[in-house]
């Protein structure tokens, strides 16, 4: 026997990679077939010009959600089943939802730029405004940053939830869709002021306003903070036999 | 380097039940195993625990002297094959061998492509649309081409048919005889495989009755034939486990290890000595403790 842990992880960081870009090539397209059909028909849509960056970020937010709930229950146990050992697992499983976030925005990027210069030679016209919560000079390079923090961030929530349920079931399950909920509405107040819970009556004051730097230093604490809670909670599942 | 096991006052409890008391056991590469136990005996959850599926309560396990929880040396080599439910699964069997030779180090595709075609499975349906005996022979197929040297099945048998549990058994024999390893067979169908088994567990009640070589286990008792009269004579004051009777000749199997004297005995009153069943023992022994 020999210590086979990098590759091991990499064949898990690769193949989860993998299968979750294939489902991504028709995430992508679909959002980007929504883009000019909703632009053309909703009005409201129409006035906010968004890039299509900024159109992706709120499916993209919902998509890595549902894809770390899925992860769990579809990948977690099989892997295990196949003598992966958890730590590996997770490593890898962290890795690939990490390298398909950053996918996922450099895939709208060079879509938003295509855009951009086909409206440079023909009468198409796609939308010139960056999110709106990120008043900055940055094209696309800050705003990608931040995107893809984010959607990591929403694919670890997805993770919680789903993790609680597997590992506690019971009242874990309502346990860990609340700590999933209150981790996302941190991550929207952050950036975008204002959480994802209808939770401003409880709050004493406005939502809280945050630099830009301060923003992207929290996301950052708040992964690697949710990626240690991940691993405390799975290093010890029980595998179901189911 | 060869994957021993080794299982120390292991118990395991579940919420408030305890599932496994204080078990201890130590199992050798190149063995087949036969672990008996009736419904609720804790088969299963012995075998979760050695597949390393969730942690003992207390007490330890130990394969090649370390522990294999988490232990990303030995997990790989580890194979617990079960019947899970694929109502949902719309993966194949070639999915499944896929994935098994990129995480089973010694897994043969060649070999389970082969198996596949003498089980007659469809390896390229959805494991949905396979008759429970077509998923039973897929299970069996993924356990033995995986050729883990720990390789675990727990009744992985159910629903397959007479002859394609018969290729099974052989299988398991030719396969030890070209790749030895250990397998673990957890099964009821106790009459049909014991020929397979090198040593027997028997699991009651979460305890650990009887861990014994077969041969060893199987001369706990005998089976005498004779005139009847003259087997009645001779069983007295034995445990009787079974009784056969045709016209005048009856067949008792007894619980108990005969001595040299006892089998002349036996032989200058004309009757035969033969060997008793492991069913017959295991019945026994699970029964006396109700």
């Amino acid at each position: 026997m020999h210590d086979n842990t990098p590759s091991i992880r990499s064949k898990v960081a690769t193949d989860l990679f993998w299968t979750q870009l294939k489902w991504t090539f028709w995430f992508v397209p679909i959002v980007l077939i929504s883009y000019p059909v909703l632009t053309f028909f909703f009005a409201e849509v129409q006035e906010l010009e968004l890039t299509f960056l900024s159109f992706l970020f709120q499916p993209a937010k919902i998509y890595m959600l549902v894809l770390g709930i899925f992860s769990i229950f579809a990948f977690f146990p099989y892997y295990v089943k196949n003598g992966v050992t958890r730590k590996d697992y997770f490593t890898g499983s962290a890795l690939a939802a990490a390298v398909l976030a950053v996918t996922i925005v450099l895939l709208s990027v060079i879509i938003m730029i295509i855009l951009q210069l086909i409206g440079n030679w023909t009468a198409y016209s796609p939308g010139t405004e960056h999110l709106p919560f990120l008043q900055m000079s940055s094209k696309w390079v800050f705003p990608a940053v931040v995107v893809t923090c984010i959607i990591l961030s929403y694919y670890i929530g997805g993770w919680m939830i789903a993790l609680g349920f597997y590992r506690f079931g019971g009242w874990g399950v309502l346990l860990f869709i609340l700590i999933g909920l209150l981790y996302l509405s941190a991550i929207d107040l952050l950036w975008e002021e204002r959480p994802t819970l209808p939770v401003p009556d409880f709050l004493p004051a406005a939502a809280p306003t945050f630099s830009l730097g301060v923003s992207l230093i929290c996301n950052l604490v708040l992964i690697i903070a949710g990626l240690f809670l991940l691993f405390r909670i799975i290093r010890r599942a029980r595998i179901k036999l189911d | 380097m060869e994957i021993n096991v080794k299982v120390s006052d292991l118990s395991f409890k579940y919420k408030t039940t305890e599932v496994l008391h204080s078990i201890s056991f130590s199992l050798e590469q190149g063995k087949t195993y036969g672990l008996i136990g009736r419904n609720g005996a804790g088969k299963t959850t012995l075998l979760s625990l050695l597949a390393s599926y969730m942690e003992p309560t207390s007490g330890t396990i130990t394969m090649a002297g370390d522990n294999p929880f988490e232990n990303r040396n030995i997990m790989p080599h580890v194979s617990f094959i079960y019947n899970p439910d694929y109502s949902d699964e719309y993966e194949t069997a070639t999915n499944y061998f896929e994935f098994a030779e990129r995480y089973r180090p010694h897994f043969d595709m060649d070999y389970a492509i082969e198996l596949a075609q003498r089980f007659k499975l469809p390896i390229d349906q959805p494991l949905k649309k396979l008759s429970s005996g077509m998923q039973s022979a897929f299970h069996v197929t993924l356990g033995l081409a995986s050729r883990s040297p720990i390789t675990i099945f727990d009744e992985a048998y159910q629903g397959m048919d007479a002859p394609a549990r018969e290729l099974f058994y052989q299988e398991v024999i030719a396969e030890q005889s070209r790749y030895a390893r250990m397998m673990i067979l957890s099964t009821h169908l106790v009459s049909e495989m014991d020929y397979l088994f090198d040593h027997v567990l028997i699991l009651d009640r979460g305890s650990l009755l009887i861990d014994e070589p077969y041969d060893v286990m199987v001369n706990r008792g005998a089976t005498i034939t004779g005139p009847a009269n003259d087997v009645d004579t001779f069983v007295s004051g034995m445990t009787t486990l079974h009784t056969d009777q045709l016209g005048t000749t009856k067949a008792v199997t007894v619980f108990k290890d005969l001595n040299e004297q006892e089998k002349r005995e036996a032989e200058e009153m004309g009757l035969d000595v033969g060997p008793v069943s492991l069913q017959d023992l295991f019945i026994h022994l699970t029964e006396e403790e109700d």
